[in-house]
């Protein structure tokens, strides 16, 4: 999906600073403060999780953290809305199969 | 719209609708009128769990009958109701209970209901996801009890399945109607004073649950029922299977994983300590999702989002247990409430039992322990 450099409306784009991410084992550049789905949006990810029962592919879709379609396997924890998560250096992100697995992080709770 | 009906039932929760089923099942003309909408106050909004276990004995044998009607409930009632047999798992944290649940197990297993006692290597493998070691305010969890023919279904669904049921056979349910006084004459109710108009009924059934007191007092009954307020927590979606029983905690809280994948939790139904008083707040949701992070803590649900939460109405009766009955005076006024936290599993039996009271005057099913008659002291 492309960014638009030059906007009618929102102007000019800033020049960003970039973190890494970890999408599904690969490395992948990020801006900082850019909520996850939309660095994989820029980076031509179209599919973010499958579905629990069917197995059926999904993308974002509200883009406003309120219908879950975005959900993906954040720093270990499934079901994260990326829509309105924002990308850390060395986060890890995995696409979501069905409702993910629960496990104890070494993040403080 | 028809305002006579053979019986008039007030409060249109579970046992409200399920009375309504049965009786307009067996051609009774029936009209419920109902406050909010049907499973509004305590039926929609109760733990979810069926349980015959780790009841007063006055109403096991009752319990175990309804167990036995909802093995078929959705299929009578044509709607999904989402039971399922899971079992439920009561824990026990200290000496004190674990005698309890000893002398209690003895008196269910004498009366036929499938429970038995279990030792922690037991639970631990019912509920591997769950944290045994940390025990819970400071107690080490030492043991419990399963019964097997207890479970689950879904509170909402149950209730509507019984409101629908209701309508399909003809009964008039009628929601956002408030009854709002009584006209009783010559011992009898003679006229029920709405919102909406007046209605009156051969029989006026007293249905209305934590305001069951509200009701008896307008026809001149007292109706010893005591509301408050339960808290419920519902989380998002988890894999199936992270909690395989319906789990039981007295008297901090109960835990079901529903047929959908949520975790509902939800306060005892005896007050909390900590939560002296008869409404509920931000500060027991808190409590209760503390509660439940350090629990399921093996599984890390500190990051699980915390989805809804809404407060349901119970009520306490002197004894803890349901009234079901004629009062007496008026003659034709009919309890059916007073369930103390514990009345959901009843709901299908209740209905039966308190129709072939209201149109046979007996049944043969266990409701004679339960009463009104008990609570008059004048009989």
């Amino acid at each position: 999906m492309n960014r638009i450099p030059d906007h009618p409306i929102l102007g000019k784009e800033e020049p960003s600073s970039f973190v890494t991410i970890i999408v599904d084992g690969k490395p992948l550049k990020a801006r900082e403060g850019q909520m996850i789905a939309a660095a994989l949006m820029e980076n031509g990810y179209e599919k973010f999780r499958t579905t629990s029962r069917l197995g059926e592919p999904r993308f974002f879709y509200c883009g406003i953290g309120q219908c879950t379609d975005c959900m993906m396997e954040v720093d270990g924890v499934p079901g994260i809305r990326t829509c309105i998560t924002p990308v850390r250096e060395g986060m890890t992100v995995n696409t979501l199969r069905g409702l993910g697995t629960w496990r104890k992080t070494d993040e403080k709770d | 719209m028809e305002r006579i009906s053979d019986v008039l039932i007030i409060g249109g929760g579970i046992m409200g609708c399920s009375l309504a089923y049965n009786l307009a099942k067996r051609g009774a003309s029936v009209t419920v009128l109902e406050k909010t909408t049907c499973g509004s106050e305590g039926s929609g909004r109760n733990s979810s769990g069926v349980r015959a276990q780790c009841r007063d004995p006055k109403e096991l044998k009752l319990a175990m009958q309804s167990e036995e009607m909802w093995l078929t409930l959705s299929e009578e009632l044509d709607y999904d109701v989402e039971y399922r047999r899971i079992g439920n798992l009561q824990l026990a944290f200290d000496q004190e209970r674990m005698e309890e649940y000893r002398q209690r197990v003895s008196r269910e297993q004498a009366a036929g209901l499938p429970v038995r006692m279990l030792d922690m290597d037991e639970i631990r493998r019912r509920l591997p996801n769950v944290n045994l070691d940390d025990g819970i305010d400071g107690c080490q969890f030492l043991g419990g009890t399963l019964c097997d023919s207890d479970g689950t279904a879904d509170p909402l669904r149950a209730t509507k399945a019984f409101h629908y049921a209701a309508v399909r056979h003809g009964a008039v349910v009628l929601p956002h109607v408030t009854v709002t006084g009584m006209t009783v004459e010559n011992h009898k109710v003679t006229r029920v004073h709405t919102t909406a108009g007046d209605f009156s009924g051969g029989i006026v059934v007293n249905a209305a649950g934590a305001w069951g007191w509200e009701i008896g007092k307008m026809a001149g009954v007292d109706v010893p029922i005591t509301p408050y307020l339960c808290q419920v927590c519902i989380t998002q979606k988890l894999p199936p299977d992270t909690l395989k029983h319906y789990l039981c905690i007295h008297p901090y809280a109960f835990w079901n994983q529903t047929a959908h994948g949520n975790l509902l939790y939800t306060n005892a139904h005896a007050p909390l300590e900590q939560f002296p008083r008869h409404d509920v707040g931000y500060d027991v949701v808190e409590y209760l999702c503390r509660v439940t992070q350090k629990l399921f803590s093996p599984i890390g649900l500190g990051k699980l989002s915390l989805i809804r939460t809404y407060s349901g109405w119970n009520e306490v009766t002197p004894d803890g247990c349901a009234m079901i009955g004629f009062a007496g005076d008026p003659e034709n006024f009919f309890v059916d409430a007073g369930y103390s936290g514990h009345g959901f599993c009843l709901g299908p039996a209740s209905g039966v039992a308190c129709a072939d009271l209201i149109l046979e005057g007996k049944t043969d099913l266990a409701v004679s322990e339960l009463a009104f008659a008990r609570f008059d002291k004048t009989r």
